[in-house]
């Protein structure tokens, strides 16, 4: 009894172990081989199961051996095991190998879709791979590239380029460099190469793969931009000269006013002089009072003429900056009008002011004008306050002059620094309506803003600003 | 009229109604009693080294000071300057510009060729008599060139 349950045990063991080899054919392929072993471990199984039948029907009166059928048992069940602990190593492969080729299809994708060539050369320089990139591009098709070297696809200037590469390339360097191919057509491509050159174990070297970059289009834009450019400066330079031609013209223009005009200006106020001198019996209270108008009258179109002068003179002067103690500068100014009107009792209140950086000589021209507004305009005044100061702002300094003066209406503010522009009459105050025209042609030349504010009757503040760092705005 | 060898002033004017004017203002002071009145470049050229109208001059008798002015015709004022003052003759000669131009390019020029002073002729007569006087006096009494 005992060996027909140890036969039993042993036939559907090695059963179970020619389904599971049978199994294995879906993983591993190889399907003869393994329907061969289970071909012969079912060969086995009948075996021993025509045994145990005939044990079991009585046929042999010898049962077999208890030891060997349990020896059988325990291979049977090896079998299995076998079997079964070798499936998951095939398995493994199997997954590997999938991985392997997923991975290659998505490579292969990658270098068929790119957008740039790749070509692949042996260790003899010949292309043994090309993608579809670079076949379009050089317009052949693969046949006609593969098994053919790069230098066939190059003019002679081109291959001696290459040819050059190829011994940095031998060297190990792998710096990308521009090269031009002849494509079928006989165009010319640019492109960039991005080699990379392989080498065996041994460190011989085993040619490259490299990727070739279309730059057609980058080289059609940098001529583009190169030819534009020399347009630009091509236009700089008319219009440079156009302005230098006006700038000459202007300049021999207030050349002219400047003598020409004045001349008989001059005449005109020197000889009603000798008049009213030398024929004074001939010409009564009236006529002599008529002859001063005239006179007078020379003298402000003289004053006139030399003030825009003076203006027009500022735009074309070269500036020369230099560090300016605004303090001194505008304590010095101010001085130079007390010796100059000692009769009127004049308050400065100066403040500190932040040192600045800008051309001297202008920068006196600012605070001669702003003052001597500032002093004209508080005559009427008992006790004429002027304060001059100063702060510091982010990328400017700021600068004030405030007087208690006459001011001004705000709804003229904007006409207050136009050439000629005047917000009182000549009898009121004298001037022209330069002053405040050259402050501001000043202050912007350095970059800097003017503005003022003011009541009538409740006196005036003028503001300029200079930048921190000047330049010269023309 | 005086001789052409007790000239004390030369003056280099194209304008009449300028020399008109510059007369007046010098006989206001009584300075016009030795002067000369050259009308452009080229003369007053005759005239310091004389050639020309003035070959009979005699050279070593030198005008005491020049005004001259600047835009001259034929040869201009600058030019006049720089043959001066470049002739070791004539260099002693101090030499006044008087001109109506305030361009800067003028004075700085004629500074760079030595001269001695620089009159912008105000349109204001009564104020260019005063600088002619002074000026006027300084080279002549103040100033003697050396002889």
């Amino acid at each position: 009894m005992n060996v027909a349950l140890v036969l039993t045990i042993s036939v559907l063991l090695q059963f179970a172990a020619a389904i599971l080899a049978l199994r294995l054919i879906r993983i591993t392929g190889r399907r003869r081989a393994w329907v061969l072993i289970a071909i012969g471990i079912s060969i086995m199984a009948i075996r021993r199961f025509i045994t145990l039948s005939h044990m079991l029907s009585g046929e042999i009166t010898h049962p077999p051996d208890l030891i060997a059928e349990l020896v059988a048992l325990v291979t049977s069940a090896l079998m299995v095991v076998g079997v079964a602990l070798i499936a998951p190593l095939f398995l493994s492969i199997k997954r590997s190998e999938e991985a392997l080729r997923e991975s290659e299809e998505k490579y292969r994708k990658l270098v068929e879709t790119m957008n740039e060539g790749l070509a692949v050369r042996d260790e003899n320089g010949l292309i043994t791979y090309i993608n579809d990139r670079l076949c379009e591009m050089w317009g052949y098709s693969r046949d006609e590239i593969i098994g053919r070297t790069v230098s066939d696809f190059l003019d002679e200037t081109n291959q001696n380029i290459m040819r050059e590469q190829m011994v940095r390339r031998k060297k190990g360097e792998r710096v990308p460099y521009e090269i031009k191919w002849t494509a079928k057509d006989g165009q010319k491509i640019p492109t960039i190469v991005s080699p990379a050159p392989l080498f065996d174990a041994g460190g011989h070297f085993g040619g490259g793969f490299a990727v070739i970059t279309d730059i057609t289009e980058r080289k059609r834009a940098e001529e583009e931009i190169l030819r534009l450019n020399a347009e630009l400066e091509q236009r700089v330079i008319e219009r440079t000269t156009q302005l230098e031609t006006v700038n000459k013209e202007l300049e021999a223009f207030s050349y002219s006013v400047s003598h020409d005009l004045r001349a008989p200006l001059r005449a005109i106020n020197g000889f009603s002089g000798a008049l009213i001198e030398d024929y004074s019996d001939k010409f009564d209270a009236e006529g002599k009072r008529l002859l001063n108008i005239i006179r007078s009258n020379t003298k402000k179109m003289g004053q006139l003429i030399d003030d825009l002068l003076a203006f027009s003179r500022l735009g074309r002067q070269q500036m020369a900056a230099s560090d300016v103690d605004m303090g001194e500068l505008a304590k010095a100014v101010f001085d130079e009008f007390k010796t100059i009107s000692p009769g009127q009792s004049l308050q400065l209140d100066i403040q500190e002011l932040p040192p600045a950086h800008g051309d001297r000589a202008m920068i006196r021209q600012v605070f001669v004008n702003l003052l001597s507004n500032a002093i004209k305009f508080t005559r009427p005044e008992e006790t004429p306050i002027i304060e001059i100061g100063g702060y510091v702002e982010e990328n400017e300094n700021i600068y004030y002059i405030k007087d208690n003066g006459v001011g001004f209406d705000m709804q003229y503010v904007d006409k207050l620094f136009g050439i000629f522009q005047r917000l009182h009459s000549v009898e009121e105050f004298e001037g022209t309506g330069v002053g405040l025209a050259i402050v501001q042609r000043i202050i912007h030349r350095h970059g800097g803003r003017v503005w003022a504010e003011g009541k009538v009757n409740g006196g005036a503040t003028f503001y300029f600003t200079l930048p921190r760092e000047t330049r010269d705005e023309g | 009229m005086v001789t052409a060898n007790e000239i004390e002033i030369l003056l280099v004017e194209d304008n009449p109604d300028d020399v008109e004017l510059t007369l007046r203002a010098l006989r206001k002071h009584n300075l016009a009693n030795n002067v000369q009145v050259v009308r452009d470049g080229a003369e007053a050229l005759e005239f310091i080294f004389c050639t020309g109208a003035y070959a009979g001059r005699d050279i070593n008798h030198k005008p005491r000071v020049i005004f001259l002015d600047l835009k001259l015709p034929k040869v201009d004022g600058l030019e006049v300057l720089r043959k001066v003052k470049s002739d070791e003759r004539t260099k002693t000669i101090p030499v006044v510009v008087l001109t109506s131009s305030h361009e800067e390019r003028d004075v700085v020029e004629s500074y760079k060729l030595g001269i001695n002073s620089y009159i912008t002729k105000p349109v204001d007569f009564d104020k260019f008599v005063l600088a002619v006087k002074e000026l006027g006096f300084y080279w002549l009494l103040l100033n003697k060139p050396p002889r």
